[in-house]
């Protein structure tokens, strides 16, 4: 069975989670599409690791994004909810996990991996929204917003992923 | 006690799910709360100083236009004082009750429904929770929670922020209260039917709290609806700020304030 690659994942955090402040959150698409590509660093996540340890890395992460943003809770709640459903989800679009734990478009696929992580951006997206929004009026516009910030993360997502991954792959 | 034991193991990782939720829906629930608000929040010391690193090498690139910006606000000063006109802008002092801190955003929303900014001042240079935010142009917000170095501004784009507020020129008393439909406008609220409001009218504050002095420009009348079952006017604003681009603002501290407001619950 292959290992975890820990230096892919480390790269990860650096790009997904310390660019999500000074780059991303300032970049905003037709007033609607939201970069909220830290998600990337919680799917790319290798598969077979410890539960407790994965969704302690879902609230953790979760926390420091509300410590930024001045949501306490919003975002460790999403966060926390996406891992727990993350693997199901995964047995899923994915099947068992495979000899390689590790998850990137070339271990996966493009295919496969968009079918796995446009659900779960989509709803982590839309329970953040939801929550933000806090009423049922004007609800269309949380949609608008959830598909507009579900595309526009996961064609980042994808273009981290593929950058990293195939430097890695090469080195 | 053993059947309770196996129930809880085999449902461990759901049950620590579920705590971790219910964690963050505590910390979701009670943001009023100082302690929560304190720690999780923009202006708490680590997050402040990473903000503070990234406005900085951020607005290097904008020092251009922050210079003609403060190159306009120090000609308008000028005039002001040359002319000796009797409007004043009350941001040095008005009778001796504000002081004017100066400060630099380092961090700032304006596209979320609740917005927040991060300014480079704190406690240890007398700022306080309440205190009103302004720049040269007009109301920014009001402070919510500090740090020693930096706090953390509710801003105006804020859905549960009312600003009292008057239009101008009738010196008629509403609310400024934003509705989430983008940074550039807001809504004014409880403006009574029988008033006369024109396109351009002034909204600015009314002076009757001790956040802000009167007459701070809040924005101005871009459109009006007058609908027959309602009994006050539906108006939008213009807003004298372009939030997408603060960068120099002024916190006013009330010398008077602790006596306003022990006036106030004396009266309730």
């Amino acid at each position: 069975m292959n290992r975890i690659d820990y230096k892919t994942l480390i790269t990860y955090f650096g790009v997904f989670v310390i660019c999500q402040f000074p780059i991303l959150n300032k970049f905003i698409f037709a007033n609607n599409a939201f970069g909220f590509i830290y998600i990337g660093f919680l799917l790319l996540l290798p598969r077979g690791l410890n539960p407790f340890l994965k969704i302690t890395a879902g609230f953790v992460l979760g926390l420091i994004i509300d410590t930024f943003s001045n949501t306490p809770g919003l975002h460790a709640f999403a966060c926390t909810f996406t891992m727990f459903v993350r693997d199901y989800w995964y047995l899923i679009t994915l099947g068992e996990p495979e000899d390689d734990p590790n998850i990137n478009i070339f271990s996966i696929g493009l295919t496969r991996i968009v079918s796995s992580f446009t659900p779960l951006i989509a709803f982590h997206l839309l329970l953040i929204f939801a929550i933000e929004h806090g009423q049922f009026s004007g609800f269309s516009k949380v949609i608008s917003k959830t598909v507009l910030s579900t595309v526009f993360s996961l064609m980042v997502i994808l273009i981290v992923d593929f950058a990293v991954a195939k430097r890695n792959i090469r080195s | 006690m053993l059947r309770l034991i196996e129930f809880l193991y085999r449902f461990r990782i759901f049950l620590f799910f579920i705590f971790l939720e219910l964690i963050a829906i505590w910390l979701l629930t009670s943001y009023n709360q100082y302690y929560n608000a304190y720690f999780f929040n923009s202006s708490n010391a680590i997050s402040g100083s990473i903000q503070e690193a990234t406005a900085n090498t951020i607005q290097y690139s904008q020092l251009r236009e922050v210079n003609s910006r403060l190159a306009k606000e120090n000609a308008k000063l000028r005039e002001q004082l040359l002319n000796r006109i009797q409007y004043q802008p009350k941001i040095d002092t008005i009778n001796g009750r504000y002081v004017v801190i100066s400060a630099r955003v380092v961090n700032n929303d304006f596209s979320r429904s609740a917005n927040y900014l991060t300014l480079n001042r704190g406690t240890k240079d007398g700022v306080s929770i309440g205190m009103g935010v302004i720049s040269d142009e007009g109301v920014v917000g009001t402070v919510k929670s500090m740090s020693e170095n930096f706090c953390t501004v509710t801003s105006l784009l804020h859905q549960e922020q009312m600003v009292s507020s008057q239009l101008l020129p009738s010196r008629t008393f509403c609310t400024t209260q934003w509705n989430a439909a983008g940074p550039l406008t807001s809504k004014v609220k409880f403006l009574p039917r029988h008033v006369e409001i024109e396109k351009g009218d002034s909204i600015v504050t009314s002076g009757f709290n001790a956040i802000f002095p009167p007459e701070i420009l809040i924005g101005t009348v871009k459109e009006f609806e007058l609908k027959n079952e309602l009994s006050f006017y539906d108006v939008t604003i213009d807003l004298a700020n372009d939030f997408t681009s603060l960068t120099n603002l002024y916190l006013l501290k009330n010398e008077l304030r602790k006596e306003m407001d022990s006036l106030l619950i004396l009266n309730e």
